[in-house]
């Protein structure tokens, strides 16, 4: 269980995170989900304790982590990959950590074998890739065994077979009551692994629901319709509320009504259709028109959508943060 | 990897009943003398300073013809010279261990791990310290005990024999490993401060090698009187058998062990209090 009130960092006069509240609850995969530069990783390092908020407080297991007299057993948390010295082993590395809490060296070779390090147990980190570095983090996370697991973008740099490894990993740990706490920037990792969803943009909150009522919740519900008689058809639907867009001639796409209805429009006015489909958003789709306004870094000139995944940001700071809403 | 796919089958619950392990400070220092052994820069360090310790020793020894002693020379001088020949070089290398002992963890990121782990961080920089300063000691020791073995045998018969029964000599015997412990700290205190492994060696070297002796050469009385209490400088007169000005021998090196000790302390107080 980790629970925020009104938790505030603030770098000079940048804020990062805006005094947000959330509680994250036993046995679930809450996903923690925003565009670079939304918070996520700041809000990770104050749960830890690592970082000290201007404003506000965070609790887990219903102490702040600091005063846990034993914090690897509470929490276990991937922050970054390699947060490692690389001039050591993999395995002196967890036996370093393990020995902070008197962890018997057996522990250190369990999460060795959990995380299918053995290979490269005994080669120092600097050569580590950035799945086996990945890994390695997540070995360290558990370690102690934890009833919370706090996974700062556990999927980074991972193989699919990784990847695959990670989401049932996160299911199993919370089908077992645990707390796991995982933040990604991708939308189609956090469907595919978590029960709920928080969403953070510009430090702060933007929804917090389960990852179906974020879905349903979402505005974009529309219909395809394809018709040699597309203008005509137009003029049938238009009313209030609807809106028609076309992006190739004979090719709509309504929102504001439902199929049945444009179907039924059609049929009594003799125009033939050649697709007519119900399109539900999808939960990328609404995270990104969550996100639009609240993406740190706008790449400019790019196609639509393009904006929020790594890599593809020009550093140009938008300016007006939700104005356009 | 081909375990990759493989779901933790016993992800352990149960294997760790949580009460069991938790942070204590013998725990923390356990836990620093593994990092602090699974380095091979500590290994190349101590094994430097012990190199340097016992071979400059053997060197200036065996090179030991009839000195002609100045008026402050005594013959305790020229028996401890050889056992002091080896700490100019070796407080420099004991310092890149204490600075690189911190530092290391900030430039890779392994401080956040650290501070994870012993969240309230004072017991985990406080074990640092323990191990820097133990394994500093023990390798000085070791290599000043052998240099006397050496030593004994070539001065035997001299005026200047190495003999242990003085007062003096012994003291200098003893100050060589406290001098570069208390180094190894104050480096530790710095890169504590600083955070970075080019900035923390640069300001104690600096501090030992360029502010004392400039300092001290200035023709200006309480310029001087400021360079004797210096950490090095102050340390430096336990390891004379007559020092001619600052402190004396043992109030000398508490006023060094004050600097590593108060600096390590301020730089605690600072990192428990700064992110990570």
């Amino acid at each position: 269980m980790i629970e925020a009130h009104g938790l505030t960092k603030r770098y000079g006069p940048k804020t990062a995170v805006d005094g947000i509240s959330f509680t994250v609850r036993p046995g679930t995969v809450t996903g923690f989900l925003g565009p670079n530069g939304a918070g996520k990783s700041t809000t990770m390092r104050m749960i830890m304790g690592l970082d000290r908020p201007t404003a506000g407080s965070v609790t887990v297991n219903g102490k702040p982590y600091a005063q846990h007299r034993s914090p690897l057993t509470e929490v276990g948390a991937l922050l970054e990959a390699k947060a490692v010295h690389t001039g050591r082993t993999a395995y002196n590395h967890l036996r370093a950590l393990a020995a902070t809490h008197g962890i018997p060296a057996s522990r250190v070779g369990e999460v060795i074998e959990m995380t299918g390090l053995q290979a490269v147990a005994k080669k120092r980190v600097g050569g580590f890739s950035l799945g086996m570095g990945q890994r390695l983090g997540i070995a360290v996370a558990l370690l102690g065994d934890p009833k919370t697991l706090i996974l700062d973008e556990p999927v980074n740099g991972l193989d699919p077979e990784g990847v695959l490894w990670v989401r049932n990993l996160a299911r199993f740990l919370a089908s077992e009551g645990r707390t796991v706490f995982l933040s990604s920037h991708l939308m189609s990792e956090v469907a595919q692994t978590a029960d709920r969803v928080l969403v953070i943009g510009r430090g702060k909150i933007l929804a917090d629901a389960s990852v179906q009522e974020f879905v349903d919740g979402s505005s974009t519900k529309s219909v395809t319709v394809r018709s040699p008689q597309a203008a005509q058809l137009v003029e049938l639907v238009q009313r209030d509320g609807v809106v028609v867009t076309s992006s190739e001639p004979g090719l709509l796409s309504v929102t504001g009504t439902d199929a049945a209805s444009i179907g039924e429009a059609a049929a009594a006015n003799g125009i033939v259709l050649h697709e007519l489909t119900p399109v539900t958003s999808t939960l990328e789709q609404a995270y990104m028109e969550l996100t639009a306004e609240s993406v740190e870094y706008h790449a400019t000139g790019a196609p639509d959508g393009a904006a929020l995944p790594d890599g593809a940001a020009t550093p140009a700071p938008t300016s007006t943060e939700g104005a356009a809403r | 990897m081909s375990a990759a796919a493989a779901l933790p089958q016993s992800s352990a619950q149960g294997t760790l009943p949580a009460s069991q392990y938790h942070v204590t400070f013998g725990h923390a220092v356990m836990s620093e003398w593994v990092k602090f052994r699974t380095l091979r820069s500590t290994m190349w360090t101590l094994g430097a300073t012990f190199v340097v310790l016992v071979g400059l020793a053997a060197l200036v020894a065996g090179t030991t013809g009839s000195p002609d002693a100045g008026p402050n020379f005594s013959d305790a001088d020229i028996a401890t010279t050889p056992l002091v020949a080896g700490t100019g070089f070796g407080q420099l290398v004991l310092a890149v261990l204490g600075a690189l002992t911190i530092t290391g963890e900030y430039s890779t990121g392994m401080i956040r791990s650290t501070f994870s782990a012993v969240p309230t961080r004072t017991p985990a920089l406080i074990a640092k310290a323990v191990v820097v300063v133990v394994a500093s000691f023990v390798v000085a020791l070791v290599a000043t005990v052998v240099a006397v073995a050496i030593v004994t045998p070539i001065f035997s018969g001299k005026p200047w024999a190495l003999d242990l029964g003085n007062q003096d000599i012994l003291r200098v015997v003893i100050g060589v490993p406290l001098y570069l412990a208390a180094t190894a700290l104050l480096a530790l205190a710095f890169g504590i401060l600083i955070r970075s492994s080019a900035g923390a060696i640069f300001a104690v070297i600096g501090l030992v090698l360029v502010v004392g002796p400039i300092l001290a050469n200035i023709p200006v009385h309480w310029l001087n009187n400021i360079a004797d209490y210096l950490p090095s400088q102050a340390g430096q007169n336990l390891l004379t058998i007559n020092p001619t000005q600052g402190p004396a021998p043992w109030i000398g090196f508490l006023v060094m062990a004050a600097w590593s000790v108060g600096l390590f302390a301020i730089g605690t107080i600072i990192a428990k209090n700064r992110d990570a």
